[in-house]
């Protein structure tokens, strides 16, 4: 595995998980004022001022004195200081002359990295190599190709700056196939009247992405990229206050697990098979002693839960009988011999009477246990509330609900189709939970998200896979 | 071009180099960067390598300039007494 070398810029070393691949060439390509610039100085400056390294900016158009003064005006950054502790050049030359310098044995630039044991390299900007190449297609990539293995030679991390002449993003330039990664910088209105500037990262060889737009600024530090997937966190939480839902992979994306007294909420569509998930919750909370509360749906029976338990291990009515686990059912239902007294009919109720019996003896029961120490999670399908109660029911109760919940310190997941239940409501519902997972189905894939944690980070979208053991699925 | 008259583009010459001292320039980049004339150039920038200023490297059109920082001496120790022979 390469060593990977910090580019200074905190928010794209947390992109690129760290950095640069040590020795990589890698293209940043944007329009004009895009910030291409201060990034290849920034990357040279961070790494002699925080890595001791040092490195060489070649700038065929821009006279280096204009650079040096621009970046100490905008950033303070003193690069003829730098160059007078040996730890930078910035070299004003000819894209011919550098070329010719960087082929020749000992020419000018061998002798200038040997001199400064040189460790990066900026070239500001490799688009000039086309009229030196006379926009001969086959000769630019000749070109490129000969100086990226010349700069593989002195093992040099090279950032080559590229205009991006073609503003259709699906053209792919045949430089991007020659160099080892591209991260592109470009700026879009925004809020009609702004402008917003995006980085995004289109390829890296040899060290995982955060993939997606990461928003960045240009501030007095240099350019400073955002998170793509990044909100503004709460406050911290000890691991202590942390349940695992059995999934590793969404266990480590929510920072250990769901925070406990948390209400989540999983949005599925219904192609999405959301059952492994909830399989793996539900018997990671009874394996944990927890106790549970679960509406059954419309879809989902006593028994249907039992085989869903067992293929995770957890024998259902073992757990009845320890009184751990209690239904509330919607529907007129038989249960097995025995589970009878775990099971609360609703079915009879209307609204007010539904109210009453969750105030009279669902939260006693609750209330009386939870003093206990007993630590309670609840899970239900909201669909089926819907369904059963009415939209108008569910908007009214289920922040009062939610409130409750959290006082007690009771987890709830909650299962949810936000595209049944339209826009608002579903817009009102993920106000009110702290977390909110969303599965789906897209063409033959289905994918997994994190669009709303506790701790600001969203996720990229994952692809969950069957797996033949518990927890049965897998987010890659 | 006389010498005297060459005062101007030694001067010009001389603060580009001085301003911009890890430059590398044939002449045909020096005729972009000033916006002069090559047959004005080379004179002025055979004085210049005579006198030190810049260093040429290789020959004919194909030569390139490049500055040499002169050698100033920031730091001495000067003794309170001299030594006696």
């Amino acid at each position: 595995m390469h060593k990977q070398i910090s580019t200074g810029i905190q928010g794209l070393d947390a992109i690129l998980y760290g950095g640069i691949p040590d020795g990589s060439a890698i293209i940043i390509e944007g329009a004009p004022g895009t910030g291409k610039t201060t990034l290849g100085v920034q990357f040279l400056y961070e790494g002699a001022v925080q890595a001791d390294e040092a490195g060489i900016l070649i700038t065929f158009e821009e006279f280096p004195e204009q650079i040096y003064s621009d970046m100490k005006s905008s950033f303070r950054w003193d690069l003829r200081q730098l160059e007078k502790e040996n730890k930078l050049r910035v070299v004003g030359l000819s894209p011919d002359v550098l070329l010719e310098q960087m082929m020749k044995p000992d020419g000018l630039i061998e002798q200038m990295i040997h001199e400064i044991d040189c460790k990066r390299i900026v070239i500001d900007s490799i688009s000039l190599f086309r009229y030196f190449t006379a926009a001969n297609d086959f000769e630019e990539r000749r070109v490129l190709y000969q100086l990226r293995n010349i700069l593989r030679k002195f093992k040099l991390t090279s950032l080559l700056l590229q205009e991006q002449s073609d503003l259709n993003v699906s053209h792919v330039p045949f430089s991007h196939f020659i160099v080892d990664g591209v991260i592109r910088l470009s700026v879009r209105p925004h809020l009609d009247v702004f402008r917003k500037r995006i980085l995004e990262v289109v390829k890296m060889r040899g060290t995982r992405i955060i993939e997606g737009e990461h928003t960045y600024r240009i501030t007095d530090k240099g350019i400073y990229p955002l998170n793509a997937a990044q909100t503004i966190a709460e406050h911290h939480r000890e691991a202590k206050d942390k349940i695992s839902t059995g999934i590793k992979e969404l266990d480590h994306l929510l920072d250990g697990g769901m925070d406990r007294g948390a209400v989540y909420m999983l949005d599925t569509n219904s192609r999405a098979n959301y059952m492994p998930l909830i399989g793996s919750i539900l018997s990671e909370r009874l394996s944990s002693q927890d106790h549970l509360l679960t509406v059954l749906s419309s879809t989902q029976t006593v028994e249907e839960l039992d085989t869903l338990m067992s293929r995770h291990n957890i024998e259902l009515g073992k757990v009845i009988n320890e009184k751990r686990v209690h239904f509330i059912e919607h529907y007129n239902r038989q249960v097995p011999s025995g589970w009878e007294k775990a099971v609360y009919y609703v079915n009879g109720l209307d609204n007010e009477g539904y109210d009453q019996f969750l105030r009279n003896k669902c939260y006693p029961l609750i209330q009386s246990e939870i003093s206990c120490e007993t630590k309670w999670f609840v899970y239900y399908d909201l669909n089926t509330i819907i369904s059963e109660r009415g939209t108008d029911y569910v908007l009214r109760s289920f922040a009062k609900e939610a409130a409750f919940a959290r006082s007690l310190g009771m987890t709830v997941l909650v299962l949810c189709n936000f595209k049944e239940v339209g826009e608002q409501v579903a817009s009102f519902l993920e106000r009110t939970t702290n977390g909110v997972f969303k599965t789906w189905v897209d063409g033959s894939n289905q994918y997994l998200q994190v669009t709303k944690a506790s701790n600001g980070q969203l996720s990229e979208p994952y692809l969950l896979e069957s797996t033949k053991e518990h927890p049965f699925i897998r987010l890659i | 071009m006389e010498k005297k008259e060459s005062l101007p583009l030694q001067m010009e010459c001389t603060m580009l180099f001085q301003a911009n001292p890890y430059m590398i320039e044939s002449i045909s980049g020096l005729e972009r960067r000033l916006g002069r004339q090559e047959e004005d150039l080379k004179p002025v920038l055979n004085i210049l390598v005579k006198q030190g200023i810049l260093q040429q490297i290789g020959e004919g059109t194909a030569s390139l300039y490049r500055y040499k920082e002169p050698v100033i001496i920031t730091d001495m120790d000067i003794p309170d007494k001299l030594e006696s022979p």
